[in-house]
């Protein structure tokens, strides 16, 4: 096992790492910016180095630097965590020339399925599917018809050689093909030069489904089933669960079976997730390999009772699938976990970002619940780094039972000082399709696009009274004494 | 009813019934109408691109300047036709919340 690991991040997950290395016995070194100087992550680590400005290139992501530091230090294994160096190949190609161990995947298998093309053959040949497509000329309308025909409407007609929009058709029945094909090709042609057209299979309202791999150094690679991650803002996720609802045995199985297929084809080792895209029918398509420990993997170890990232640094230092779970076959979901991130950002106008000093954190404690987080009071969040500052994650007997334990956490959860998501994250949870798990990645979106959250009329003009209150302190400062994590 | 209140420079932050708000503690008086709508950072952040020089006329919707903060990037239009008369922050620069980034000619 290993002696010392440092630990290559910040914030909630660098916690998370310190943790699972510590139960292990295993000492940590944490790293620090200039503006996380005094941050949880440093405190709870054995030890912590300073390494350089706050702009993210000049600390988290200083590779020649950070490995002179795991050098310095006689750290005999690192752990990414996930943004950052994560997902860079040469990262983990360069920890391995100077002998220390990265918890994560091989370089050529970040390499690999971070390569788009390449990822696709390897998805061919082991009959993972993704979204049908072809490639057609404008001017062969025969050709043309058969091929969206083939794939099944509706389709979306692509510039072959662009983006951003540009020569872009969504086509719902085959009597309209021809003539968004001529418009398409002619924007294609103003735009690119090249009247080549894409079509591709559209998928309306898809979920996000992936699955949680696991692999060791010896070619074993097992599942732990999936997590539902279709409710997203800006492409990104804000609320994840575990099991997902509303899938077909035979779908739940396929899947996860497709993506041990190719994870295992590729000689996976260590924790990954294979995203996919499912739509109504229950078809689903191959959407991208993360190459590292998810920022929800901790609805999967509430529902399967395990502990990823002590796994991982097990598989790392050697261990086996077959005896770190030799039970496996046996072993199901229990229950229904869901966690909800929590965002220093202004949902009400864009989601925008809120930096700022952390005036009052205070966090419930109670049966089912988890929270991760790198802040407390007095904590400042920054514009250097991720918005997302907290993760709530619950687990009960059942989803309904999960969401109402949500909704009271986050009722139960303090941040004063900037403005959080923590509001518009109870009004998600309160969406009846939301309760009967009907969702889509356009959900969010779609349903709560124009959310406003003006301040109730009857605490305006409580203005005064609610002053005198606070300079009173007397709630302040209740709240304020109990956590362990206070700076003083 | 459970409620939690903290005065924090000047800004009352409010938890009730589970829900947190913000206000200043003071109301304000209304400001005399007479000021053009601003363009102002709506957040600290870092300027990527600015669009825009001096004495250029521009018209309503064109892009002014491009911020960047949390990863995020942040376009912001003209909110009316005019000519630019200054402008207040340089491309890489970091700027405060409420921070002008253009001034306008008058008319």
């Amino acid at each position: 096992m290993f002696q010392r690991i440092l630990i290559l991040n910040r914030g909630e997950i660098a916690c998370r790492l310190i943790q699972a290395a510590q139960e292990l016995g295993i000492a940590t070194v944490a790293i620090y910016s200039d503006a996380d100087h005094g941050a949880r992550h440093t405190e709870l680590a054995d030890e912590a180095v300073h390494i350089g400005a706050s702009s993210a290139k000049e600390s988290y992501l200083n590779l020649e630097k950070l490995v002179k530091i795991a050098k310095e230090k006689k750290c005999d294994a690192v752990h990414p965590g996930y943004g950052f160096l994560s997902e860079r190949a040469e990262s983990a190609e360069t920890f391995a020339k100077a002998g220390i161990t990265w918890i994560g995947p091989k370089p050529e298998s970040i390499r690999l399925l971070g390569d788009k093309l390449e990822a696709k053959k390897l998805l061919d040949q082991y009959q993972v599917p993704t979204a049908p497509w072809g490639e057609v000329k404008q001017e062969e309308p025969e050709a043309l018809k058969a091929l969206a025909a083939k794939i099944g409407y509706p389709v979306l007609l692509k510039a072959a050689s662009g983006g951003g929009g540009k020569g872009m058709r969504l086509v719902q029945r085959p009597e309209l093909l021809l003539e968004a094909a001529a418009a398409a090709a002619r924007e294609a042609k103003a735009s690119f030069g090249d009247a080549t057209l894409l079509v591709e299979k559209y998928l309306e309202e898809p979920r996000h489904i992936e699955i949680q791999i696991l692999g060791d150094n010896f070619g074993e690679v097992i599942h732990f089933g999936e997590r539902e991650c279709s409710l997203q803002r800006r492409h990104q996720k804000v609320i994840e669960e575990a099991p997902a609802l509303h899938l077909k045995d035979n779908t739940r199985s396929a899947i996860a079976e497709s993506a041990v297929r190719l994870t295992k084809a590729v000689g996976y080792a260590n924790a990954g997730t294979v995203e996919f895209m499912v739509d109504k029918e229950e078809n689903f398509y191959f959407l991208e390999v993360n190459s590292r420990l998810q920022v929800e993997h901790s609805v999967t170890e509430a529902v399967w009772g395990i502990d990823l990232v002590k796994s991982q640094i097990r598989i790392a230092a050697g261990a086996k699938i077959s005896d770190l779970f030799p039970n496996r076959a046996n072993m199901n979901p229990r229950g229904h976990s869901i966690q909800a991130r929590i965002y220093a950002e202004d949902a009400s106008k864009g989601f925008a970002p809120c930096p700022g000093p952390l005036s009052l954190v205070s966090w419930p404690t109670g049966v089912g619940l988890r929270i991760d987080t790198g802040v407390r009071t007095g904590s400042v969040i920054g514009l250097d780094y991720d918005a997302m500052i907290a993760k709530l994650t619950v687990h009960a007997e059942n989803r309904k039972d999960a969401i109402a334990r949500l909704i009271w956490a986050l009722k139960n959860s303090v941040l004063f000082g900037t403005t959080t998501n923590i509001n518009y994250l109870q009004d998600i949870l309160g969406q009846e399709k939301v309760l009967a798990a009907k969702v889509h990645v356009k959900f969010l979106e779609s349903v709560m696009g124009g959310w406003k959250d003006p301040v109730p009329e009857h605490l305006l003009g409580l203005r005064r009274e609610l002053a005198q209150e606070a300079s009173t302190a007397k709630s302040v400062e209740k709240t304020r004494l109990p956590s362990p994590w206070e700076q003083r | 009813m459970k409620r939690i209140v903290q005065n924090s420079k000047g800004i009352l932050w409010v938890q009730e019934n589970g829900r947190i708000y913000s206000f200043p503690a003071e109301e304000k008086k209304s400001r005399s109408g007479t000021a053009e709508p601003e363009l102002v950072a709506p957040f600290a952040c870092k300027v990527r691109k600015l669009f825009v020089k001096p004495g250029q006329a521009v018209k309503k919707g064109d892009p002014i300047v491009s911020v960047e903060a949390m990863k995020m990037e942040y376009s912001y239009a003209a909110p009316f036709d005019g000519v630019i008369a200054e402008t207040l922050v340089t491309e890489g620069a970091m700027v405060a919340q409420a921070a002008e980034f253009v001034r306008w000619e008058k008319k």
